[in-house]
């Protein structure tokens, strides 16, 4: 599958990095105003990558997120906590749904295709790009727009030094946000790259014995000699989205990214 | 195009009208509702009517043979998930897809994890690992010792018919031969008071397509279904109970929370759907609607029936009885949808007073026997997320 744009950010907080987003010149103002930041900024790329394509409307969405709208969730339990018995101010709970995202990309563009939002952790974004690679084998004239984000809450800081300390969390480390989004699909134009194979799985069913080394196992992201990419995209569910684009951009000519979700592996073949 | 058929070869479903798709046939033949106030939870809520599983977590827990330190979303999960393997003669360490769907995962443990934060500590973080919302699939492929890919679709009430339609096209593609594909979602205070903040809460038992409809009345529960390739299952001496021949996703792009007044995402899912399974609206003889009992979706969605069929064939909301089960809904209605083709049952869209002004069509009021041998079963969500499944009892 031909990929045909891309566009990422990230965010580190307390990193002292100024994040840099594409696309925030082209949201759609009135409705921009009323999305809390990380969605604008998860928009703006998705509005980023489609702009590079070329395309005002892709024929359908897929999107990750490892935990979905965070900070909207956040502020609606807080809601029923404060305001228990009277009657809570519904905003937070309508933003708080996991394909807010992909349904505001849908409403600002009327796109009216297929609208798909996967969360299984770390491998979120496996699940989208492989629903948007048989979307397009069988509808093969179709573009798509494929990507994942996540949100970094204060809160989150403070649960990873609670579950690192519990042993939960294998290493030290800062949460942050980002996300990513690519145009998939069309054979016609100028390509970056191309999706050679999207697996999930155990790790015994993703690396099958066909030339893929093997692989070494960090946290996140790392592609298969080892290095791993998790100081570039930071640390958040949607850091695969991010490796790839990144990968992208770096120009490679081809890379295999394996992470892992508990049990659950997923491999990402793209090459140029 | 010569491609393979997706065969349902197990089905396993729990909620408020009980536990088990037996137990869910019955009150469908007998046109019984399972809304009522709560026994077994404690949301803040006692004014309103719910569809709440008849279990306690510690119950809910031995039957699914775990221990309860888990959320009520995974223990319903469990039990549905185990019994549609088991109905398909699978075991624990079968090579089969998990394609789960939920909204609100481990949100129950979360609201224990906040009520505490808020009190000033951060006591119970275990209480917090789980509240993403794919935990829960995580833990359905540990307990079935499923082993192959695992992933969650949340597209809010449209979730799990999502997880079947995805669960299609992996095994037309080629590359999954068995999927265990559905959804499960528990009652919980975010999403008891969401939708009362939101004035969709009907303060009365519902009352799907009436004309003085007032709202939903919230359920709980999970449902799965093994799809297989046609021949696959052939081969191990299966016979389908059903087939899932076709199945559409659109985007309504008009509101976050509401659909188009002419109902145009749902009429383009169940449109697409149909010719998806490469059927004609007429040969429809049942539409399990989504129904949910709200001013919008039932308005709307009859809309959209009308647009689509020159003559609406029998249709029910069996939300009338479950009460909306949010991300099972849609696996919930698939497995009803099997249950009437098996048993010749047209169930009842129960408490219908008058036809919505306008509208030419009106449900099914009483369970009655009919031959169905097709099946459309819509399911619609936030986001502007519709779906449609056709359901066929030959391939």
């Amino acid at each position: 599958m031909i990929i045909r744009a891309a566009a990422h950010y990230t965010l580190r907080p307390g990193s002292g990095e100024e994040a840099v987003v594409p696309g925030m010149d082209l949201l759609p103002k009135p409705m921009a105003r009323r999305m809390i930041a990380p969605v604008r900024r998860a928009m703006a790329c998705a509005l980023a990558a489609l702009a590079e394509a070329g395309i005002e409307r892709p024929d359908g969405i897929f999107y990750g997120t490892g935990l979905g709208c965070l900070a909207d969730t956040q502020e609606f339990l807080l809601e029923i906590e404060r305001n228990a018995g009277s009657l809570l101010a519904p905003t937070s709970f309508m933003r708080s749904t996991h394909n807010t995202v992909a349904g505001l990309i849908a409403l600002a563009l009327k796109a009216q295709g297929p609208n798909l939002t996967f969360s299984q952790g770390f491998t979120s974004f496996h699940a989208a790009l492989l629903a948007a690679v048989m979307h397009l084998e069988r509808r093969p004239g179709d573009r798509v727009l494929v990507g994942a984000s996540d949100e970094h809450l204060p809160l989150l800081d403070h649960l990873f030094d609670a579950l690192h300390g519990a042993g939960f969390v294998p290493q030290a480390a800062r949460p942050a946000e980002g996300a990513a989004f690519f145009v998939l699909g069309g054979a016609d134009g100028v390509a970056k790259g191309r999706v050679v194979d999207v697996r999930m799985g155990p790790v015994d069913r993703v690396l099958v014995d066909d030339g893929i080394p093997a692989w070494t196992g960090a946290l996140v992201t790392s592609v298969t000699n080892g290095a791993s990419y998790v100081d570039r995209t930071g640390l958040h569910h949607s850091a695969p989205a991010v490796a790839m684009a990144l990968a992208l951009a770096d120009a490679v000519p081809a890379v295999q990214l394996m992470d892992r979700e508990g049990e659950q592996h997923g491999l990402i073949h793209i090459a140029r | 195009m010569n491609r393979p058929s997706v065969a349902i070869t197990g089905i396993g479903a729990i909620s408020a009208l009980g536990t088990g798709t037996s137990a869910q046939l019955s009150a469908l033949r007998e046109g019984r509702s399972g809304i009522g106030r709560l026994a077994h939870l404690p949301l803040p809520s006692p004014e309103l009517w719910f569809g709440e599983v008849k279990a306690s977590n510690a119950d809910l827990a031995t039957l699914a043979g775990v221990d309860a330190e888990r959320s009520r979303t995974v223990l319903l999960g469990l039990i549905a998930a185990r019994e549609a393997l088991q109905d398909a003669g699978f075991g624990p360490g079968a090579d089969i897809d998990l394609l789960s769907a939920s909204t609100v995962g481990g949100m129950d443990r979360s609201e224990a994890f906040a009520t505490g934060w808020m009190a000033g500590g951060a006591d119970g973080i275990d209480r917090a690992v789980g509240h993403a919302v794919g935990d829960h699939a995580h833990q359905l492929a540990r307990h079935l010792g499923l082993r192959g890919r695992v992933t969650t679709l949340s597209t809010a009430c449209s979730s799990s018919a999502n997880a079947l339609m995805l669960g299609a096209w992996l095994i037309r593609s080629g590359r999954a031969e068995v999927v265990l594909a559905g959804g499960t979602d528990a009652l919980c205070r975010f999403t008891t008071e969401g939708f009362r903040a939101l004035s969709a809460m009907d303060t009365a038992p519902c009352r799907p397509f009436s004309a003085d409809r007032g709202g939903m009345n919230l359920g709980e529960g999970a449902a799965y279904l093994v799809l297989e390739r046609s021949d696959r299952a052939e081969a191990r001496g299966r016979t389908p109970l059903a087939w899932l021949a076709g199945a559409a996703n659109t985007n309504d792009a008009h509101h976050q929370t509401a659909t188009s007044p002419e109902g145009e995402g749902p009429f383009q899912a169940m449109r697409e759907a149909l010719a998806d399974a490469g059927l004609p609206a007429e040969q429809v003889d049942l539409i399990n609607a989504h129904g949910t009992g709200t001013d919008n979706n039932d308005g709307t969605e009859q809309v959209a029936m009308e647009r689509l069929f020159a003559t609406v064939p029998p249709f029910v909301s069996t939300k009338s009885a479950t009460g909306h089960t949010l991300a099972a809904a849609g696996a919930l209605e698939a497995v009803f949808s099997v249950l009437c083709m098996r048993h010749d049952l047209i169930p009842a869209n129960l408490r219908f007073g008058a036809p919505i002004e306008g509208l030419r069509s009106a449900p099914n009021t009483a369970p009655r026997t009919a031959s169905v041998r097709t099946v459309l079963s819509t399911s619609f969500g936030f986001g502007g997320n519709d779906s449609a499944l056709v359901l066929t009892a030959t391939p």
